[in-house]
């Protein structure tokens, strides 16, 4: 009976002490999980951090290093499709300083196959590499969860000079040009050679965004006389969600007057399947079109920040000749104060 | 000056180019210093000085080191024209500079994230509108000490009634989001971005007075404010600094030092005149088509420049003011 006893009490002290490191271990886990998630977002590198060597990854798994010795701009978009406009813009940026010492990387989600949208239908020059496989290595500098977009600087001797959250085109551009030639240059003054009346309208090309046209690709030269409202992509996000909006608010009344066609005109930096969804969003009924290459006279495509951001509205005749030229609010003002003879277009 | 129960005269402006020839880039602010108009350009990150129209002197440029600027939406200069820079540097970090006449750096500090609301007083100390730390004002000298901090926050339902307490837990930090101008003596005139509503301080920090704006102009944008995505509320200037998107009321607040009266942009795009004693002088309509004004700027002589939402431009403002001298030969 006493040997049971003893067994017995034995029994129960073995079990107690796996009780014992049951808990531990299950203390130790939940410890673990708990610093694990606070650290998961833990940015670790500031500016003036040395970098090292920082790798990337393509979708294959193929390293992509930075390059000591050049300028290292490291873009991170959420979705390339809402910064197309920037993703094309760089490209222009790393065609005129690439030999200057910049390298470009730009970091964004892709599609399951590692293809991007088929829409997209540009051949950048520099590497376009998948979010997926470089998680890791862009979380030590922001969360990114909470990031639109992230352009990080990195000098020749890869040291982090710089992070921007929130950047445009135009900052990207003088970015360039502070470390790359010294010197910012800006746009003073009125750029000579802008659009005026009397002028002949430069020759576009245009992509018509009508859905089963049958000509898909016109010029301008053969669409007069129009009423144009042209939109440059200063600020696509101004154009899309405002511009728009004030557009659909007036294109029932302008379509009352009688004459001339409508024609909204979007820079060739616009994403085309997300001009085409705000159009049907606002249930827009003008034939849109987006330039094929440069809008000559309009946009300037290295200063981003050229004239008229909120749209200009040209009026041309049937020998192609601009009889009104104004800003969009300009035109508002104008269109409902009775100035503008449209009947002049037809002679 | 309005005689109680008399509907505030209100005198129509025209709109001419303020700056022809020059191409500006998205004007945050605007000094007046002698004959130099000093020009805080956001979007080109720098401050311009222009004279007999044309740029002679600029300091700043892009970037984040000291000396550089990012987004600067603020600035104030000082009598020997050391410049006061509040600009944006990263994620929830904003920054104070001073820097010389040249540009040099001289001090500085980062300031409260989300910190909005921007002046310098006499004594060169830098007051921030901060209601997220529980005053509407804090003061700072150069280097970052805190002062003092003053305002209690006021509450949405004293302002819009009981009806809205329910509010008045996650709208309370929003509401107190001000733009702040400072008097020649000092004394500090707040005015608030979402509530019809100014305040005046002493540079003690006691409040002087308060003037609740009840222009029947304003009624409409105070009822949009509270229809969050409505047709009605986006008819108006709207911001979000806080996570919650809403019209602007009073936009900003200008103290014309010559005259000593104050100036409010309101949200229905009119302009109001004060006196520094709170009465209504008269209100400034702007004759435009399109658009909204988002800022406006005070020139020496008392002309007034505005600059409209998504338009880089600026406009001098013409007010189609009485003429005087027909009046008296009229009589």
């Amino acid at each position: 009976m006493k040997v049971l006893e003893v067994v017995s009490k034995k029994i129960k002290s073995i079990k107690m002490i796996y009780c014992y490191i049951f808990y531990i271990f299950l203390i130790l886990i939940i410890s673990m999980t708990v610093i694990l998630s606070l650290s998961k977002n833990k940015i670790t590198y500031k500016n003036g951090d040395i970098i090292g060597q920082l790798v990337f990854k393509n979708f294959h798994g193929e390293k992509v290093s930075l390059i000591r010795g050049k300028y290292n701009f490291v873009i991170y978009l959420k979705s390339l499709e809402k910064g197309f406009s920037l993703a094309k813009y760089i490209d222009k940026l790393l065609q005129r300083f690439g030999s200057s010492g910049l390298n470009i990387v730009l970091i964004t989600p892709f599609d399951r196959d590692g293809t991007q949208n088929p829409d997209m239908n540009i051949d950048f020059k520099y590497p376009v590499l998948p979010v997926e496989e470089n998680r890791a290595a862009l979380k030590a500098f922001f969360d990114l969860d909470q990031t639109e977009q992230c352009l990080l600087i990195i000098n020749p001797g890869l040291v982090l000079d710089a992070v921007f959250y929130f950047f445009r085109e135009e900052d990207v551009r003088q970015l360039c040009e502070k470390y790359l030639l010294g010197d910012i240059a800006y746009q003073e003054q009125d750029s000579t050679g802008k659009l005026k009346v009397g002028d002949s309208f430069p020759v576009i090309d245009l992509e018509d965004l009508t859905p089963g046209t049958s000509m898909p690709v016109t010029q301008t030269s053969g669409l007069n006389p129009h009423l144009w409202f042209v939109f440059n992509s200063n600020c696509v996000t101004c154009v899309l969600h405002n511009q728009l909006v004030k557009f659909k608010e007036l294109e029932d009344e302008i379509g009352k007057t009688p004459v001339v066609p409508l024609g909204l005109m979007f820079s060739s930096y616009f994403f085309k399947s997300e001009v085409q969804e705000n159009i049907n969003y606002y249930s827009i009924k003008t034939r849109a079109f987006l330039a094929v290459g440069e809008l000559t006279g309009i946009e300037d495509s290295y200063f981003k920040a050229s004239a008229e951001s909120g749209g200009l509205v040209i009026l041309t005749s049937v020998s192609n000749q601009i009889l009104y030229l104004a800003p969009f609010l300009d035109f508002i003002g104008d269109f409902k104060g009775g100035k503008i003879d449209f009947k002049s277009a037809l002679r | 000056m309005q005689v109680p129960g008399e509907e505030i005269i209100t005198y129509p402006a025209d709109l001419s180019e303020a700056f022809p020839g020059l191409k500006l880039a998205e004007i945050a602010g605007l000094i007046q210093k002698g004959d130099s108009t000093f020009i805080l350009e956001s979007y080109n990150h720098r401050i311009l000085a222009i004279k007999d129209g044309k740029i002679v002197h600029q300091i700043g440029g892009i970037g984040q080191g000291k000396g550089e600027f990012y987004y600067p939406r603020d600035f104030a200069i000082d009598n020997k024209i050391n410049f006061y820079v509040f600009d944006f540097v990263g994620r929830g970090i904003n920054r104070v500079q001073c820097l010389d006449p040249g540009g040099k750096y001289l001090a500085g500090f980062n300031a409260e994230s989300r910190a909005w609301g921007f002046a310098v007083d006499s004594s060169y100390h830098v007051l921030l509108g901060t209601p997220t730390l529980k005053v509407v004002v804090t003061e700072y000298d150069t280097l970052g000490k805190r002062l003092a901090g003053f305002g209690k926050l006021v509450l949405p339902s004293e302002i819009y009634g009981d009806k809205y307490e329910s509010s008045d837990k996650y709208y309370t930090i929003p509401m107190n989001r001000v733009n702040i101008a400072v008097d020649k003596d000092d004394n500090v005139w707040l005015s608030f971005l979402f509530m019809p509503l100014v305040l005046k301080y002493d540079k003690k920090g006691n409040l002087l007075f308060k003037k609740v704006i009840d222009l029947p102009g304003l009624e409409p944008v105070k009822k949009a404010l509270w229809k969050p995505g409505s047709k009605e509320a986006k008819d108006y200037l709207s911001m979000n600094l806080d996570g919650i998107q809403m019209p602007v009321i009073i936009k900003d607040i200008i103290y014309n030092e010559s005259q000593s009266t104050f100036y409010l942009l309101l949200g229905n795009d009119t302009i109001l005149v004060m006196s520094p004693t709170g009465e209504y002088r008269y209100l400034i309509k702007p004759l435009f088509a399109g658009g909204t004004i988002e800022k406006f700027f005070l020139l020496g002589t008392g002309e007034i420049i505005v600059r409209f939402f998504y338009h880089p431009e600026c406009y001098r403002l013409k007010v189609r003011y009485p003429d005087k001298n027909k009046k008296l030969e009229e009589k």
